[in-house]
This record gives structure tokens, C-alpha cells and sequence, in this order.
């Protein structure tokens, strides 16, 4: 169970906060390219938020598979 | 102008940072390294005023890297920015000499702020780890003022308060030391008792400021949590 719990804040750590940082940084990119009327690079960064967000839902799909294995997996 | 190196093994944050900073009309961002033995090769090349560091690298770690570069030029400022919020890698980056610690889920203009900050010979923690840096820092200056207990530490008990500051656990530890379990959580508790602190962190941040373990010797290098 250790090295699950391990395996699962390494890969959230990693993974996930990694990806929603960078998805923050490339928000507030989006949000001065609107205020300086910067259309074409607000939506370039705007372009680059959606594929980081979908990564990290799939990532943490898939550490609640891991968890929920792991969990049957237990002796009773 | 700032001329900045951005030290990160993250490609795509990398250079999302270097679009938010070149976006500051006084910082101006000169180089990039994707680990901590790059980094010091960056930063004896184009000699920057601050370098904002991940933490775990690979090669060498951030911590490391900022030991060595505050070493080998002290002029250069290093900045930490890591998504590490726990006291034991902040505690670390400041005794390795770094010259601020932020948060990569910080708001964008706090890393221009820390940038500057640096530069000017300040030094910025972010606001939600400013808070342990004072608690440690009032516990630190109380103990001081009474005797200090280390000399009354056996050697198993040294040891292991080295393996607590390297982030092992309890069952890492008894392995380590072929010992049970419950064995090095009574020599824990007698230990903590000896030196007067609460819990594993507080065991940890004495080990690093009383030289028991070497500021590198942190768990990323041991494996045992997360890098990042």
C-alpha cells in the first residue's frame, strides 16, 4: 500500500499539478493577450489550456483505476 | 534590464514562463536549463542576475543546483519556483541560499514581483509558506535560548533523526537499520523528546540546522516522495 500511495502522489505531483500549473500560466497568458487586444495570442494560449486539462482528467482516471484495484485487491 | 535563466525540466512550463516574462519590459530571459547540472553550465556561460529553479531536476536537483551557484557566484540570485509547498523543501532551498521561494500556482505577476524582489537584494516566500518560515523561525530563536540536547543523542538515535530529515519513513527506516518497526518508533519518540520536538518535520528542520544531515540529502534524492 506504501508504494501505491507513492506511486499516486508521485504521478498526481508530476502529472497533474504540473499540467494545472502550466494551464494557470497559459490562462493568464490568455488574459493579457485580451487586454491588450492580442487576439490571435489569447487564443493561442487559450488553444493550449484544453489539451493540458484533458491530460490531467486522464491521468487522474487513471490513478482512481489503480486506487480502485488496489482496494479489491486488499485481503478482507 | 533582468536578465533571467529559467531552470526547469518541464518544456512546456518553461516556456510559458518565458512568455510571461518577456511580456515585463525589464526582464528579459537569456537562457533555459531542463536539470540541475545544466543549469550551473547556463549560469557560468551568460552570467545571469536571477535564476528561477524547479526543484526536482534531474542529474542534479534544484536544490543542489542553487548551493552551487550561490557557492560558485554568489552574485546570481536564485529564485525557487516549485508546486513543493511542504516546509521541509522550503526550509532546504533557503539553507541551500536561495533568495525567495514561490509557488508555480502563484499568480503570474508574483514571479515578475519575486524576479525583481531578487534582483534588488530582497527575498519573497510565497504568502502561504511565509507563515511556517516564522513559526520555524521563532521555535529556532526559543531553543536557542536553552540547552541544546544533541550531545545527549546515541548514535542509532543520530541516525535516524538523519533518515526522518531524508524523508523515510518509519518502516524505511527499520529496514534500513534492520530493525522492527515498532523499534524506531519508540527510539523516535525518546529521540524527539531529547531535542524537544513535536513530529517528524520539526525532527527534520533540527537535523538540517543543527548539520545532522546534508542539505541535499533531501527525498527527492532518497526517492521516497515526490519530485517535481
Amino acid at each position: 500500500m506504501a508504494a501505491l500511495c507513492d506511486h499516486v502522489a508521485q504521478v498526481i505531483h508530476d502529472r497533474v499539478l504540473q499540467a494545472l500549473a502550466l494551464s494557470m500560466l497559459q490562462a493568464d497568458l490568455c488574459r493579457r493577450g485580451i487586454e491588450a487586444g492580442d487576439r490571435e495570442t489569447a487564443l493561442a494560449e487559450l488553444s493550449g489550456i484544453e489539451p493540458q486539462l484533458q491530460a490531467a482528467v486522464e491521468t487522474l482516471r487513471g490513478v482512481i483505476a489503480d486506487l480502485h484495484a488496489a482496494a479489491h485487491a486488499q485481503p478482507r | 534590464m533582468i536578465r533571467v535563466v529559467l531552470a526547469d525540466d518541464h518544456q512546456l512550463f518553461r516556456q510559458g514562463l518565458r512568455r510571461l516574462l518577456e511580456s515585463e519590459r525589464d526582464i528579459q530571459v537569456v537562457g533555459e536549463a531542463e536539470d540541475g547540472l545544466e543549469v550551473q553550465r547556463v549560469v557560468q556561460e551568460l552570467s545571469p542576475d536571477v535564476v528561477l529553479m524547479d526543484l526536482s531536476m534531474a542529474i542534479t536537483d534544484g536544490i543542489s543546483a542553487t548551493r552551487e551557484i550561490v557557492r560558485q557566484w554568489p552574485q546570481v540570485k536564485v529564485v525557487i519556483l516549485s508546486m513543493h509547498a511542504e516546509e521541509g523543501h522550503l526550509f532546504q532551498a533557503l539553507q541551500a541560499g536561495a533568495a525567495g521561494y514561490i509557488l508555480k500556482n502563484t499568480a503570474a505577476d508574483q514571479v515578475a514581483a519575486a524576479v525583481r524582489a531578487a534582483m534588488a537584494g530582497g527575498a519573497v516566500v510565497a504568502p502561504s509558506l511565509a507563515n511556517k518560515v516564522l513559526t520555524e523561525f521563532r521555535r529556532m530563536a526559543s531553543k536557542l535560548g536553552v540547552e541544546d540536547n544533541i550531545g545527549q543523542l546515541t548514535e542509532v538515535e543520530l541516525k535516524m533523526l538523519q533518515l526522518v530529515a531524508s524523508g523515510l519513513s518509519n518502516k524505511e527506516i527499520a529496514n534500513r537499520m534492520c530493525f522492527a518497526e515498532s523499534t524506531v518508533k519508540n527510539r523516535l519518540s525518546v529521540t524527539f523528546q531529547k531535542i524537544g520536538v513535536a513530529d517528524r518535520t520539526q525532527a527534520a528542520v533540527y537535523a538540517i540546522t543543527h548539520g545532522l544531515a546534508p542539505i541535499g540529502q533531501s527525498t527527492e534524492s532518497s526517492g521516497v516522495t515526490t519530485p517535481g
